[in-house]
C-alpha cells in the first residue's frame, strides 16, 4: 500500500527548493530536502488545499529561510551585500556597472556581428548542417574562414570609426585582439571541440522512449542479474544517468558510487541508491516503540523499492554444438 | 488614546529566541515539525516562519539538543517526532535564565522610564 504522497504541485516546488540548495554538499542538501518534503507532506495532509506559493512564499526564499534556520550559509550571491548598502547607491552602481560591461562588451559585438553576417546567410540554404558553425562556401572550409574574417574585419573596422576617441580612451585593444583569436580558434577547432563548446555545463542525461532514466539493470543472455558495469556509449563517452538523489513514498535516497583511483565512478550500473534514514534512537519508551515500528516499515519500503524491478528475459535457443549445424544461426 | 509607533519588530526579536521557544514546546511534549510550528502559532507566536522552524529543529537536532523518531500513519505522511534530551534541557535552562535576566533588564529600563515621565 505505498501511495505517492507528493502531488505535482508540491514536487514542483519542492523541485525549485532543490535548485536553491544546489551550492551545498550532498550531504545538507538531502537533509533540508527531506525536512522540506516533510513540511509539505504535513502541510498538505494538514490543510485540505493550500497555495504553496502563496502560503509559503517563492521556493527561493523558502529555501534561503530553511537553511539559514539551519545554521548553514546563505547562498553565495553578490546582491546578498545589497543590505549594507543604500539601495539608492545600489541602483546607481549597478546602472554605472551595466554602462561599462556594454561598452566593454562592443568589440565583442562587432566581432560577433561580422562572423554573424558573413555566415548567417549559409546557415539559411539548403546544406545549412554543413556549413554550421563556419560557412564552407564551395565545400571549403578555408574560403569560409577567410570569409568570416572578412565580415569581421569590416564590421569592427566600421564599429572603430564609429568611435574615434575608443582606444584611447578605454584602452581595451588586446580585448579585441583576444575575441579575434578566440573566434578564429572556435571556427577552426575540430568538429568535436566545436561540439564542447555547445555542450559545457550542459549536462545530459540518458532518456528513454519512456522517459528519463535513473538506473540501468544489466543482465547476462541467461537472465543472471549483472553488477559493476560500465557503460560507454558509440564515442567512447561514459552513459550517466539522473541520478541526482530523489524522494518517493517518503524515502529520501541519494546515488552511492563508488571511488576509484581516478575520483567517483558515476557510471557503473547499477546503481546503488541509499536511503537517508534517522537512526538515532529515541530516548523515550514511548518515542523507541513508535520509531520500531517505523524502522520496520521504512525498511520495507524504501528497500522494495530500489530493488531490481521484474523483466523478462528472452530466450535464446541453445548454443550451437561444436559441429556446426546449418539451423544454428549466431 | 495613545498614538501608536511602529510596533517594536517581532520577528527580528524572535530570530534571538526561536531556539528556547522551539525547545520548549517540544520539551512540553514531543513534536514533528508542523506540529511545533501550530503549537508555537496558538502560544502567541503568528509570526513564526514555517521553514524556520524546521531549519531550527533540524539544527538543534543536528547539534545534539533533540532526539527523532518517526512515527508511521496509514492515511497522512509519516511524521518525524523531536523530543528533547538532556543536553537540550540544559540548553533550555541555560536559555530562559538568560531571557529573564534580560527581560528583567528592560522591564527595569521601561520603569524608570515611565516613572520619570
Amino acid at each position: 500500500m505505498t501511495m505517492p504522497t507528493t502531488t505535482r504541485e508540491v514536487e514542483r516546488y519542492l523541485e525549485e527548493v532543490r535548485a536553491a540548495l544546489a551550492d551545498l554538499p550532498e550531504k545538507d542538501r538531502v537533509e533540508l530536502l527531506g525536512d522540506a518534503v516533510q513540511h509539505l507532506t504535513e502541510v498538505e495532509a494538514a490543510e485540505a488545499s493550500t497555495d504553496l506559493q502563496e502560503r509559503l512564499g517563492p521556493p527561493a526564499t523558502y529555501a534561503a529561510e530553511l537553511r539559514a534556520a539551519a545554521g548553514l550559509p546563505t547562498r553565495p550571491e553578490p546582491v546578498d551585500t545589497a543590505n549594507a548598502r543604500s539601495l539608492r547607491g545600489l541602483v546607481h552602481e549597478t546602472a554605472r556597472g551595466s554602462r561599462e560591461l556594454l561598452r566593454d562588451l562592443r568589440p565583442a559585438w562587432w566581432v560577433a556581428r561580422g562572423a554573424l553576417l558573413a555566415a548567417v546567410p549559409f546557415w539559411l540554404g539548403v546544406e545549412a548542417d554543413d556549413n554550421f558553425p563556419a560557412p564552407q562556401p564551395a565545400d571549403s572550409p578555408v574560403l569560409g574562414l577567410l570569409l568570416v574574417l572578412t565580415g569581421i574585419g569590416l564590421s569592427v573596422w566600421l564599429g572603430r570609426s564609429a568611435d574615434r576617441n575608443f582606444w584611447r580612451r578605454s584602452g581595451t585593444a588586446t580585448n579585441v585582439a583576444l575575441i579575434v583569436l578566440l573566434a578564429i580558434a572556435t571556427l577552426t577547432a575540430s568538429p568535436s571541440g566545436v561540439e564542447s563548446t555547445f555542450s559545457v555545463e550542459q549536462r545530459q542525461f540518458l532518456v528513454s522512449q519512456h522517459g528519463p532514466v535513473t538506473n540501468v539493470y544489466p543482465y547476462d543472455s541467461e537472465g543472471r542479474p549483472l553488477e559493476g558495469v560500465l557503460l560507454f556509449d558509440q564515442d567512447g563517452n561514459p552513459l550517466r544517468v539522473n541520478d541526482r538523489g530523489f524522494q518517493a513514498h517518503e524515502c529520501v535516497r541519494s546515488a552511492a558510487h563508488p571511488t576509484a583511483v581516478s575520483g567517483v565512478v558515476d557510471f557503473i550500473y547499477p546503481i546503488a541508491y541509499r536511503t537517508e534514514l534517522d537512526d538515532r534512537f529515541p530516548s523515550n519508551d514511548q518515542g523507541r516503540s513508535r520509531f520500531e515500528a517505523f524502522q520496520r516499515m521504512m525498511r520495507e519500503r524504501c528497500a522494495s523499492e530500489v530493488s531490481r524491478p521484474a523483466v523478462s528475459i528472452p530466450v535464446f535457443p541453445p548454443a550451437p554444438e561444436p559441429r556446426p549445424s546449418p539451423e544454428a544461426q549466431p | 488614546m495613545v498614538a501608536t509607533e511602529p510596533a517594536l519588530d517581532t520577528s527580528q526579536l524572535l530570530k534571538g529566541v526561536l531556539d528556547i521557544a522551539v525547545l520548549a514546546v517540544v520539551k512540553a511534549e514531543d513534536g514533528y515539525g508542523y506540529d511545533v510550528v501550530r503549537r508555537l502559532r496558538g502560544i502567541g507566536l503568528p509570526d513564526v516562519g514555517e521553514a524556520s522552524v524546521y531549519g531550527t529543529l533540524r539544527r538543534l537536532y543536528k547539534s545534539g539538543l533533540l532526539t527523532s523518531y518517526v512515527v508511521p500513519s496509514e492515511e497522512g505522511p509519516h511524521r518525524k517526532y523531536y523530543a528533547i534530551n538532556a543536553a537540550g534541557r540544559r540548553l533550555l535552562d541555560l536559555g530562559a535564565k538568560t531571557w529573564r535576566e534580560f527581560a528583567d533588564v528592560i522591564d527595569k529600563v521601561l520603569a524608570d522610564e515611565k516613572e520619570a515621565a
